[in-house]
């Protein structure tokens, strides 16, 4: 052709991103390839929890959520949650589940995290459309200001996921109880966030649990974007806050201990 | 060329069944004895595994250099050093060049996914970019001889099939050192000769190679130098011949 193309990426950048590209084709690939409905589970597993859920708080419960539709306020929540318990819950074996190719490549470790990571994020993104014909056709609609703060809470929500992923999947390997501890206490924190419940009915002496959950506060922080344009401030600065300690930990943790999984693993 | 410095790898071993129940309640853990009385079995001490002890050598640019030793004499751990994928607990290993460690052969390689959806993240894995696979995909496949299976899943290939996918792969990478364990058992025959070939022209075109097998009739035939592990210490180094020979009156044997 023209020679070098002037807009080529140097070498690697071109090999990091391709590197990432293919670890997240092969768990897209190998995640549906099996499957009939493929890329379709990733809406249907929320929205039929979303069923269950209406059936016991809505019918039996009689939960109240003010104006707001509850079928609204479910998928509000849900999909953000089922982004974080999913992204943390794989983490745990993103790298016991590589470790052939751990043991035996070198290539930098924290691609096998990273991969499970877009992996998830990506799954929210394609859930993302849902979730607006829902605030269209059941909520007050017209609103667009959630637009701000879409992409704000994703970076505050993604920086919490991938600053666990890499705490949980690198301790693992130490410590394989971990993925027990994991499954076990997701289902946990999930009766504890406010997402199928609104945060106004927990008492104010356990009100300090919205502050040491930071998914409560993003939960809640979701829901009020979605559905009223705007977000509680000191929430949001709570959720970042904590999002980011997080990540330096897990950042911290997974430098210091990388160059030993290969022999553990 | 590669270089090993005053090389000394040791593992802690681990338990079996040393989970979380064990650490809560203090107890240390049991390390199962190894058999202190046979010639290769590691030196373990209070739970350490000394795999390797103070091994020095150099694999100068061109050269090919053949690492032999019986089980559990620290070979594997001197190509994974050299293969970058562990880091010594002392000493210094010291690599320069593009490294393509045949040891990997099909580490990476996933049965769901189609033979040509291996060779890309194959390749990528082991340092090439999607373009430079692009380019080189008509080359693997020629090689591999798979023909129309390269668009099938790899869990219906045969294990020989499996092994040439991988093999192709590896040796399409442009490596400058090549870091290669047992890879030629692989294979039917007439794929095996080939495999042997083409190490072999790399070896004319000036490869640096660092070489791993029982086989002594190929270390004299592809190598020019070897080392001859014993317990993670260099028992004797030179003329593949001799060495050769001395592993084998070790083991009571004669090189024919």
């Amino acid at each position: 052709m023209f020679g070098r193309m002037p807009l080529a990426l140097p070498r690697r950048i071109e090999y990091a991103r391709d590197l990432l590209a293919v670890m997240v084709l092969k768990e897209l690939r190998v995640r549906y390839k099996r499957t009939v409905l493929g890329y379709a589970w990733s809406l249907l597993q929320p929205l039929a929890f979303a069923v269950v859920y209406y059936l016991v708080f809505k019918m039996f419960i009689r939960i109240d959520t003010g104006d707001i539709d509850y079928s609204l306020f479910l998928i509000c929540g849900l999909f953000a949650w089922q982004w974080f318990s999913n992204g943390v819950g794989t983490s745990t074996t993103a790298l016991i589940s590589n470790a052939q190719l751990i043991t035996k490549v070198r290539f930098p470790r924290v691609y096998a995290v990273m991969s499970g990571f877009m992996n998830d994020l990506v799954h929210f993104l394609l859930s993302v459309p849902v979730i607006l014909a829902a605030v269209y056709l059941l909520g007050n609609g017209g609103r667009i200001s959630w637009l701000w703060w879409l992409p704000i809470l994703l970076v505050i929500q993604a920086v919490l996921v991938l600053g666990l992923a890499l705490i949980l999947s690198v301790v693992t390997v130490f410590l394989r109880d971990l993925e027990r501890l994991v499954s076990i206490g997701l289902v946990m924190l999930f009766h504890l966030t406010p997402v199928v419940y609104p945060a106004k009915i927990i008492p104010e002496s356990f009100r300090w649990m919205i502050v040491a959950n930071p998914m409560a506060s993003l939960s809640i922080c979701w829901r009020d974007a979605w559905i009223n344009g705007q977000v509680e401030l000191t929430l949001l600065g709570v959720a970042a806050a904590s999002a980011a300690v997080v990540f330096a930990v897990g950042v911290a943790l997974f430098a210091k201990l990388q160059s030993r999984v290969a022999e553990v693993v | 060329m590669i270089q090993f410095e005053g090389v000394t790898k040791t593992f802690r071993q681990v338990a079996p069944g040393y989970g979380l129940k064990d650490r809560l309640l203090g107890r240390t853990p049991s390390v199962p004895r190894a058999p202190q009385g046979s010639l290769s079995s590691p030196m373990v001490n209070d739970g350490v595994l000394t795999a390797l002890d103070d091994l020095t050598f150099e694999i100068g640019r061109g050269e090919a250099l053949a690492v032999i030793g019986r089980n559990g004499s620290g070979k594997s751990t001197c190509l994974a050093l050299a293969a970058g994928v562990i880091k010594p607990t002392s000493g210094n290993v010291s690599i320069r060049g593009r490294v393509s460690p045949l040891l990997a052969l099909g580490a990476g390689v996933h049965p769901d996914l189609t033979g040509r959806e291996n060779v890309e993240l194959n390749g990528v894995l082991l340092g090439l970019t999607r373009r430079e696979i692009r380019q080189r995909f008509e080359s693997i496949h020629a090689f591999s001889e798979l023909d129309e299976f390269i668009n099938q899943p790899v869990r219906h290939y045969s294990s020989g099939m499996l092994a040439r996918l991988a093999f192709s792969v590896a040796t399409h990478l442009d490596p400058e050192i090549l870091i290669v364990d047992e890879v030629l058992a692989v294979g039917d025959a007439a794929f095996a000769q080939k495999c042997y070939d083409r190490i072999k022209s790399f070896r004319r075109d000036g490869l640096t190679m660092l070489y791993v097998s029982h086989d002594v009739h190929s270390v004299i035939d592809l190598c020019d130098r070897a080392v001859y592990l014993d317990r993670g210490r260099a028992l004797a180094e030179g003329d593949p011949r001799e060495v050769g020979q001395q592993y084998y009156a070790d083991q009571g044997m004669t090189l024919g």
